[in-house]
Parts: C-alpha cells; sequence; structure tokens
C-alpha cells in the first residue's frame, strides 16, 4: 500500500469515525452534558433570596416586627432600607430589586384609630417566576401578622382568653397541603420535560439519518428504529439518572412502566425522523423539517403552559403530540408514587403512534418500491419500443 | 454555473428567505395564540362535604362559581380526592369537616383542608391563589359574625377585620401573563435559531469553494465579496424578520413596547453581530453542513435555560451567568429587550449589556473569522499534499 493509499484509508476511517462520534454526540454526550450544567444552574432549585425594598415611614412596634418578619424570611434578600416612595420604582426598573414594600407614615396610629391603613406591596411581574414565589410567600407573612394583631385587638378589647383569641381570629383553620412537589422545587417542575425535549430532537434527528438509499428491506428499518430506539432510552434514562444522583431529583413511580414507556417513545421518535427521510429524500431538508416539526412540543405540549389554559385548536393539536404522553408521565413517575396502572393510557397512546409511524413508514416504503419498479419497466419498455 | 445549479442556488434561498421571515412569523402568531388566554382558570377540583350544611355548601358555592376554579367531582372520602388528583382529573381538593357549621357557631375554629397538586406549578399556583383567595374572604366574613358574636358592633367587627390591610400590585404586568414572560425570549430564540440554520450552511459551501480557489486569484476575492454580501443579506432578512415579529405580538396580541424602540435595534443588531462570529466559527468546525446543522439545532432549549431568562440571574450560582454570557450572546439580548419593553428601561440600564454583547463580539468575530480562515487554509494544505501524493503515484504507476 503505498502513501496515497494510506492517506485515503485513513481518510474514510476519519469520515466513519466523524459519523459515530457525531451519533454518539447527539444521542448521549450532548443530553448527559446539558443534564449537569442545568443541574448545576439550577441548584438553587427554589425561588430564594429575592432581593426586596423596605420603605419603613412608620416606624412603629408594628412596622419593625413586619420589616423583620420579612428579613428573617429566606425567601426575601432586603437590599434597601429607604424612606422614598421612588426608590422602589427606580430599584425594580434598574432590575436592583424584585419586590417592595411600603409601610405608609402613622401606620400604627390608624390602625389602632381603625382607619384600615393599607400596606403596600409591589412585585417585579416582568419576572415571572420570581413575581409569583415573592407574593406567595408575602401573603402568607402578612396574613399571620395581621392574624396575631386580630388577636391582640380581641384579647385587648373583648377580654377575651388567649387560647380563645387566635380561634376567634381564624373562625374558619383552613390548613393547606401541598401534595407531590410541596417545596414548589423548580428543577423537579421543569427539567424532566425540557431534558425530554432536548433528547427528542437528538432522537428524530437519528432517526433521518439512519434511512439510507440501499436500504432493501423494510425489516431492516424497523431493526434500525427498535435498535436506536432503545439506545435513545438509555440516553434518556443516563439523562434523568445524572438529575436523581447528583441533583436529588427524586424519582418516585414505576420503574418497570417508567424504562417501558421511554422504550416505546424513544422508537416511536426515531421512527418517525425515518418517515420524515422518507417523504423527503433530502437528508439536510428532511432534518430541519423534522426538528422544526418537534422543537416546539415543550411549548405546544403544555409541560408549562398547560393544556387546558389553551384555546381548543392549541389543545387537540397539543393531545396529539408524542412529547405531551411521555414528558408529563415521566415527570408524574418522579413526583408521585405511582403505579403503572396510572401511566397505562399513556403507555398505550405511545404504543398506538408508535404502530400508526411503522404502517406510514411501511406505506411511503413500499410506495417508493413500487414506484420505482413502475419507472424502471417504463424506461424498459421505452428502449425496447425505441429498438423496434 | 449550470443550470442545474442555478435552480439548487435559487431554491436554497427561497428556502433562506421562507427560514427568516415568514416562519418565524408563523410560530410568532402559534405561540401568541397559545398564549392567548392570560389566566389558568376553571382548574377543576374535587370536594368532600362530610358536612352537608349550609355553611359548608356556601363554601363549595364560593369555589365553583369562581373564574378560576370549577367543582368537577363531589368525592365521598378523603382517599378518593387523593385519587383524583393522582390521576389528574383534578388539581386541588377540598375537604370539609364534619360538625362544620356547628363548630364554627361554637367558636371552636374547625379545620379544614385544602389540598393542592403541585406537579405543575403553574396549575398548582393557580388553584392555591384562587382558593386562598376565597377562603380568606370567607373567613373574614364570619370573622366580623363572630366579633358581632362577642358583644362587638356590627361597625367595631368590621373594623377590627378590615384594620390591618395589604395591597399587592403586580407593575408592568398585573395579569401575570404568560406570554409577556416569554414571548421575547422565544423571538430571542427564533431569530438565533434562523440566523444558524441558514448562514452556517452557506458559510460551510464557501468554505469548500474557496479551499479550491487560489488565493491571489479573481474568483477568491469574488467569493470573499459573496460571503460579506450573503452575511449582509442574512443579517438585513433577521432584522426584518424581527421587526414583523414585534409588530405582531403588538397589533396582535397586545404586548407592550414600553421602551425606546431604537434600544431594541440597538440590542438586535449587536446580537447579530455576535451570532455571525458564532456561525463562523460553527462554519470552520464542520466541514459537512448536515451535522453542522444537526448540532445547531440542539441550541434553543439551552440557551433559554441558563441566560437568566426562564431561570432568573439572582438564582445561578456566583460567576455562572457571566461565563455564559462569554459563551452565548442570547442573554445580552432577550433580559434586555424584555425589561425595556416590559418596564420601559432606558437605556443606562442595559448598557452593561450592550458591553456584554459588544465584547462578545470583540472576541468572537474575530476568533469565528480567524478560525474559518485557518481552517481553509488547513484544508488547502491537505488538499495539496493528497494531491501532491495523487501524483506521486500516477507517476510511479
Amino acid at each position: 500500500m503505498n502513501k496515497l493509499e494510506y492517506i485515503i484509508l485513513a481518510k474514510e476511517w476519519l469520515a466513519i469515525f466523524k459519523k459515530r462520534l457525531m451519533l454518539f454526540t447527539m444521542l448521549f454526550a450532548i443530553p448527559v452534558s446539558l443534564s449537569f450544567l442545568f443541574g448545576y444552574t439550577m441548584e438553587a432549585k427554589q425561588i430564594k433570596h429575592i432581593p426586596t425594598v423596605i420603605i419603613d415611614r412608620d416606624n412603629s412596634t408594628i412596622s419593625r416586627s413586619i420589616t423583620e418578619e420579612i428579613r428573617s424570611n429566606e425567601i426575601f434578600d432586603i437590599v434597601s432600607y429607604s424612606q422614598k416612595d421612588s426608590d422602589i420604582k427606580d430599584y425594580i426598573e434598574q432590575g436592583n430589586a424584585m419586590a417592595g414594600v411600603v409601610i405608609p407614615e402613622g401606620f400604627y396610629k390608624d390602625l389602632q384609630a381603625g382607619k384600615g391603613p393599607n400596606i403596600l406591596v409591589l412585585y417585579d411581574a416582568s419576572q415571572m417566576s420570581i413575581a409569583s414565589a415573592a407574593k406567595s410567600r408575602m401573603t402568607e407573612i402578612l396574613l399571620t401578622i395581621k392574624i396575631g394583631y386580630m388577636q391582640d385587638v380581641m384579647e385587648g378589647k373583648l377580654d377575651v382568653l388567649p387560647s380563645e383569641s387566635i380561634k376567634a381570629a381564624q373562625p374558619m383553620y383552613f390548613t393547606y397541603r401541598l401534595l407531590n412537589n410541596p417545596t414548589k422545587n423548580y428543577v423537579n417542575f421543569l427539567l424532566p420535560g425540557m431534558l425530554i425535549a432536548i433528547i427528542q430532537v437528538g432522537l428524530i434527528m437519528i432517526g433521518v439519518d439512519r434511512v439510507k438509499e440501499k436500504d432493501e428491506k423494510f425489516k431492516y428499518c424497523i431493526f434500525k428504529a427498535i435498535c436506536w430506539g432503545v439506545l435513545g432510552a438509555i440516553s434518556i434514562a443516563a439523562t434523568l439518572w445524572v438529575q436523581c444522583h447528583f441533583f436529588d431529583m427524586p424519582y418516585k413511580g414505576t420503574l418497570t412502566g417508567g424504562i417501558l414507556i421511554t422504550i416505546i417513545y424513544s422508537m416511536g421518535v426515531v421512527s418517525f425522523g425515518m418517515l420524515v427521510m422518507q417523504l423527503i429524500p433530502n437528508k439536510l431538508l428532511a432534518t430541519q423539517v423534522s426538528a422544526v416539526i418537534v422543537l416546539p412540543s415543550s411549548i405546544l405540549g403544555g409541560y408549562t403552559f398547560p393544556l387546558m389554559a389553551m384555546p381548543d385548536f392549541f389543545k387537540n393539536l397539543g393531545s396529539m403530540l408524542p412529547y405531551v404522553h411521555f414528558a408529563e408521565p415521566i415527570r408524574d413517575l418522579i413526583l408521585k408514587d405511582i403505579s403503572i396502572k396510572y401511566i397505562m393510557g399513556d403507555i398505550i397512546w405511545q404504543l398506538k403512534f408508535l404502530v400508526i409511524v411503522w404502517i406510514a413508514l411501511a406505506a411511503v416504503f413500499f410506495g417508493k418500491k413500487l414506484a420505482k419498479e413502475l419507472w424502471h419497466k417504463r424506461k424498459q419498455s421505452n428502449k425496447v419500443v425505441e429498438k423496434i | 454555473m449550470t443550470k442545474k445549479e442555478k435552480i439548487i442556488l435559487i431554491f436554497n434561498w427561497v428556502k433562506n428567505v421562507i427560514v427568516l421571515i415568514p416562519l418565524i412569523l408563523a410560530f410568532t402568531f402559534i405561540f401568541g395564540n397559545v398564549y392567548g388566554k392570560t389566566f389558568v382558570d376553571q382548574i377543576p377540583i374535587a370536594v368532600v362535604d362530610y358536612d352537608n350544611s349550609t355553611t359548608s355548601r356556601t363554601i363549595i358555592q364560593q369555589f365553583d362559581e369562581s373564574q378560576g376554579l370549577k367543582v368537577a367531582r363531589y368525592a365521598k372520602s378523603d382517599s378518593e380526592i387523593e385519587e383524583l388528583i393522582r390521576t389528574q382529573k383534578v388539581y386541588a381538593g377540598l375537604i370539609i369537616p364534619k360538625d362544620f357549621e356547628k363548630n364554627v357557631k361554637q367558636g371552636n375554629a374547625p379545620k379544614s383542608l385544602y389540598l393542592v397538586d403541585m406537579t405543575n406549578l403553574v396549575i398548582g399556583n393557580n388553584a392555591f391563589a384562587y382558593g386562598s383567595e376565597i377562603l380568606n374572604t370567607l373567613n373574614a366574613g364570619v370573622q366580623i359574625k363572630v366579633l358581632e358574636g362577642k358583644g362587638m358592633n356590627s361597625f367595631e367587627a368590621g373594623k377590627a377585620v378590615t384594620s390591618m390591610n395589604f395591597v399587592q400590585r403586580m407593575v408592568y404586568d398585573p395579569q401575570m401573563s404568560y406570554m409577556k414572560y416569554l414571548m421575547y425570549g422565544i423571538i430571542g430564540i427564533m431569530i438565533q435559531q434562523t440566523i444558524l440554520q441558514v448562514l452556517a450552511p452557506v458559510l460551510i459551501d464557501d468554505k469548500r469553494k474557496l479551499v479550491k480557489l487560489d488565493f491571489k486569484s479573481r474568483e477568491w476575492k469574488k467569493c470573499l465579496i459573496g460571503i460579506v454580501k450573503k452575511v449582509l443579506i442574512v443579517s438585513s432578512l433577521s432584522v426584518i424578520g424581527a421587526t414583523l415579529c414585534f409588530y405582531t405580538i403588538c397589533k396582535y396580541f397586545n404586548l407592550p413596547l414600553r421602551g425606546a424602540i431604537m434600544n431594541n435595534y440597538i440590542l438586535l443588531i449587536i446580537f447579530i453581530v455576535d451570532m455571525i462570529g458564532v456561525t463562523f466559527f460553527f462554519a470552520g468546525l464542520f466541514r459537512q453542513v448536515l451535522p453542522c446543522v444537526q448540532l445547531c439545532m440542539f441550541l434553543s432549549v439551552p440557551s433559554i435555560l441558563t441566560c437568566g431568562y426562564a431561570w432568573p440571574e439572582i438564582m445561578m450560582p456566583a460567576g455562572l451567568f457571566n461565563k455564559v454570557n462569554l459563551i452565548w450572546p442570547l442573554g445580552c439580548f432577550i433580559n434586555p429587550m424584555r425589561a425595556i419593553n416590559l418596564k420601559g428601561t432606558g437605556i443606562l440600564t442595559i448598557i452593561p449589556y450592550i458591553k456584554g454583547g459588544l465584547i462578545y463580539a470583540a472576541i468572537w468575530i474575530p476568533l469565528g473569522i480567524g478560525f474559518y480562515s485557518m481552517r481553509i487554509h488547513m484544508d488547502k494544505v491537505i488538499m495539496k499534499k493528497v494531491n501532491e501524493l495523487r501524483q506521486d503515484a500516477i507517476g510511479l504507476s
């Protein structure tokens, strides 16, 4: 073998290696490394330390106790104690604070006089996750203070015993219990779906990539869909395992059910990619089209903003996406101690989707083959006619 | 150029124009409609009424008549409610205990339980807010009656209950709509993805051409001018696409554009320049178009999740935000863009982001173009070597 042949051989091997490397990157390297990156980025898990401005123009015992309650709460970080109302606006506008509390002058006096003074709380709603967390905790703090104050009023004005005053201040005692994600852990809510959305892009592009012109038999297509589907399922499992192992994400539900739905879903998406490639023979265009089809899934699928709040058309469209019937059950399995029967509906849906895609794939595959044969026969007969 | 090549070229550019303008416009309409309903309302809940009294029925009626919640199921036991929540037939449940009314009247403060499923935080937070608002209002009404029962006159009782009020105000977006929260970011992502999808393949194709051309030839210069032209065309089309998206969200989905429009364009142009630098780098990295396109498809979700937009900057580990901004420019575009349009933020507040974008461009434009040029040079050397060896082999044979 001369030097040129060596170089050509090396080039061929390099091309094969690059191809395999790209597949490995799409299937494992990107999702797993992003799982680490997201876990690190969102290691705080809950919204805390919201920069808050306090304007206490009353400076009374009660106003100081309100300030102290806010200061000692982990959700808020007081960044400024001010006397000027305009400071809140400036701080929020410049992004230096995201909440502000204004206790007006004469607050305590007005309270005693029964004038019903108002405490004004402002939130920067341009950052929804922060505003929502801040509002919910601030409401709790202020309600607790209010109930405490009412107890004092009753004990003072009505001579009610302390044990009785709490009942009078809260004549209907409502307990709130947050199920499945009681700490409002943002990571457990968001990341499973986001990671699945990323892997889904890889799976569909692998489906497109794995279709070859030389594929003579349909069973090879199905075999490839199964093999790459299983690899895709391993990738999903590895990506979520990173979250569970390194970032304390729970997994409370059935493992068997989780594995089953993951394998079927993964095969379905790979097969769908193959179908797109059968329909659009240009690999580059097929890759772009298939990715554009699945990229908006996390939005259209109602993973965060729920389907129930969407117009009917999008509600129906969303419920037809395989992502919806996978990402949500996986989040349920992560957060709820549920058995396989709770996700059986979604497993059956994924199975139906897989069968439909395979039927469509078969129809396109054999249809193309038939068309090719007919074209070939016609060409042959034309040649014969020409000869005659 | 053959006729076939011309047709392919025209087809590619038609495809590129469609991607850069009508496609992102279509997605703006789609997402605008998806998030069109501002509120998550009519959330199904279940109730168990062990008391079945006038008071308990009034409470349930309040829940059912509220805009945010609807009583979808009447359960018979606590476990049935928990099961309904587990199967996601309802997202919250109210349990009213036995003798509830009797205990309220006797001042025994009976305990009721409001369960909320927090699996989906958006639904859970809304169900919690609607439910607690109803219960607090009901509580206030009963408080007045209790105080009257204890000998206070109704005026005094009313004053005592409403003695301490708090007014909570959501600045910039009183409705806390998901559309206002996300739409600016989605537009940024779409611009990012379309520039990558269109420009990277064009640059890779031109790289292949440049490898085959002589440095000093007229074709080489022509090809370079062609690259500059293509970059300018893609940039201009991106600006047009972004302008139409802004117009659409403002005109059809009532999203505010409060600040100076010019500031949006300053950020947009810097972002496009940043993206050009990155695209040159990608085009240098890949010899084939397909793997480059495949890799670029992965970038939308990670870029929005790590740039301080969806997960706020203050919650990220110290220093990570700045590091991310050195690797990817999206944060310097969509974060200030949301602030400008929702808050009406002025130029002074967005200067750090402008600086960040310019620093990014100062690093990545030379890096990207330098890497792209280096790859052309390297490929030229390799091609030359292979040709020499081929000639030798032909000579030998």
